[in-house]
């Protein structure tokens, strides 16, 4: 059976949408590990340089979105190709999303360390490069299911969403706890706040990137389900339920 | 970038593509077809179909060519009779009334399953004869009035009166090709049908054409039932409720159009409409 589309100037169209999507997710993995980078090590202009580089990502947004206005009104694409198409369209948006959440974290740091303000203690940041570290496999292996087409790939990232969810969770509990100790902080930890949601946020992001990903393979929308019911939804069991 | 996934189109990791070809009862069934089978000569044209044509619903039959899907529709009026090698077995029935009875008149069975074809067909008569044709000699009308009467409602529900209106006595012939196809469907109203078969109507259509005739499907659709065989997927999926996709003679998959267009279930359907097909 011949697998390839009859038009094949649609393929390439969509291929050239899959590397924007591509492109897209590795500058918003590189801008978030570099924005939590340059938190850690107090870099004011690593900083603002990740800040102005949310424009990359903003740019490749607004190319994917021409090009799938394009596509569809030039191909009226239905069944996998639909869905193939409005999936690229959710998650452009996702991923510029999780870029603007990068440069949040970033701003984070002008705050801390620009001028001659009292810098927080270092303690209070342990979470924020875990969390982003978790973040940051979970884009990665989204984006990979949606490559892919791999299914058990995308429910691990739901899974994984839950687990970030937990540890932000525990950072705000412990955060609460060391505010009580020393409520004179409470201007940093507020910002660190901010920062674990934006992260937390970013995390949300990856994890529609997983579902969207389970719509394209499946064509089941499995948006605001929780997880049991979206394993049992596409037949998989949990592993290792946190 | 592809992965060697997408470059396959490999959806089968996760995919459950069925065997199964869907529910192809209706819930207001007009006619009923059962385990149908056509033969032209020693071809199996059309492999064991059971289809429902549901009450004021479109039916969209699509497939490639020679998948049978004209076939089946021509069996639903006895149209194959027509053509001495074609064999029809199996059970197609309009309400109650099984349509391959040998004692069932065909005339009266045509006035009650209409069909509109791929080429418009008028009469080399004038506007108002094309109408008043059918309704003639199947002795619908008594009077000139009611006659007079009936040619305009049907030209109005047709969506030609005002088009016409002035130029009933003009040939059918001079029209232009979507108002031709028009009065064609208005005639096959005429005579009070049932069920109306169309058969790529607007192929031979311009697009502006194409969105009259397809607007008037969607209005006929409260008053008749209606079966469609169309080339164009994006006319099957505009006008109908329901989308039968036929593959080499067999009926493959059927269900609500939404779905079909959204998210087949046979891996065939979604080859073919998506323009895989090889």
């Amino acid at each position: 059976m011949l697998k390839e589309h009859i038009f094949n100037r649609f393929d390439k169209e969509m291929s050239a949408l899959h590397d924007i999507v591509m492109q897209m997710s590795e500058l918003a993995r590189s801008q978030m590990r570099d924005a939590v980078a340059a938190l850690m090590s107090e870099d004011v202009e690593w900083a603002q340089a990740i800040i102005e580089k949310d424009k990359s990502i903003n740019d490749l947004d607004k190319a994917g979105n021409e090009e799938i206005i394009r596509i569809i009104a030039k191909r009226q694409p239905v069944a996998r190709d639909l869905r193939d198409i409005m999936v690229v369209n959710k998650v452009i948006s996702d991923i510029e999303r999780i870029g603007d959440l990068a440069r949040w974290v970033a701003r984070i740091t002008l705050h801390f360390y620009e001028g001659d303000r009292p810098p927080p203690n270092h303690s209070l940041l342990e979470e924020i490069p875990r969390m982003a570290t978790m973040v940051d496999e979970m884009l990665r292996d989204a984006v990979f299911s949606l490559q892919s087409l791999d299914v058990e790939k995308a429910v691990l990232v739901i899974q994984a969403a839950i687990h970030l969810e937990s540890e932000f969770k525990a950072a705000i509990r412990r955060l609460s706890t060391y505010l009580m100790e020393d409520s004179r902080s409470i201007g940093h930890v507020t910002e660190i706040i901010l920062g674990l949601r934006a992260i937390e946020r970013a995390g949300g992001h990856a994890k529609n990137v997983a579902i969207s990903a389970i719509f394209l393979i499946k064509g089941v929308n499995l948006r605001h389900e929780s997880l049991e019911q979206i394993a049992a939804d596409v037949g998989l069991p949990l592993h290792g339920k946190s | 970038m592809l992965t060697e996934a997408r470059r396959n189109n490999d959806f089968s990791a996760g995919d459950d593509f069925v065997s199964k070809v869907g529910t192809i009862t209706s819930e207001n069934p007009r006619m009923t077809a059962r385990g149908v089978d056509v033969h032209y000569g020693n071809k199996h044209a059309i492999n064991n179909v059971s289809l429902d044509v549901g009450e004021n619903e479109v039916l969209a039959m699509i497939g490639p060519s020679g998948c049978g899907k004209s076939t089946f529709l021509r069996c639903l009026n006895r149209m194959n009779d027509t053509i001495d090698i074609c064999q029809v077995s199996g059970e197609i029935k309009l309400g109650e009334q099984d349509i391959y009875d040998k004692d069932l008149d065909v005339v009266p069975l045509r006035s009650q399953v209409g069909m509109v074809f791929q080429k418009p067909n008028p009469f080399p008569k004038s506007i108002y004869d094309n109408i008043a044709y059918g309704p003639r000699i199947h002795g619908l009308v008594s009077s000139k009035s009611e006659l007079d009467e009936l040619v305009e409602t049907s030209l109005r529900r047709a969506g030609l009166w005002e088009e016409v209106k002035d130029d009933l006595d003009k040939p059918g012939t001079g029209l232009s090709g979507g108002q031709q196809q028009r009065l064609c469907i208005a005639r096959t109203i005429a005579v009070s049908p049932e069920v109306i078969l169309m058969d790529e109507p607007c192929s031979a259509l311009d697009p502006i054409a194409t969105a009259k005739i397809e607007e008037l499907i969607d209005e006929l659709r409260e008053n008749y039932t209606i079966a469609i065989v169309t080339h164009s997927m994006q006319q099957a999926a505009r006008v109908s409720q329901r989308t039968a996709y036929f593959h080499l003679g067999k009926l493959i998959e059927v269900g609500n159009t939404d779905d079909i267009f959204t998210n087949p279930k046979h891996q065939l359907t979604e080859d073919y409409i998506t323009g895989r097909f090889g």
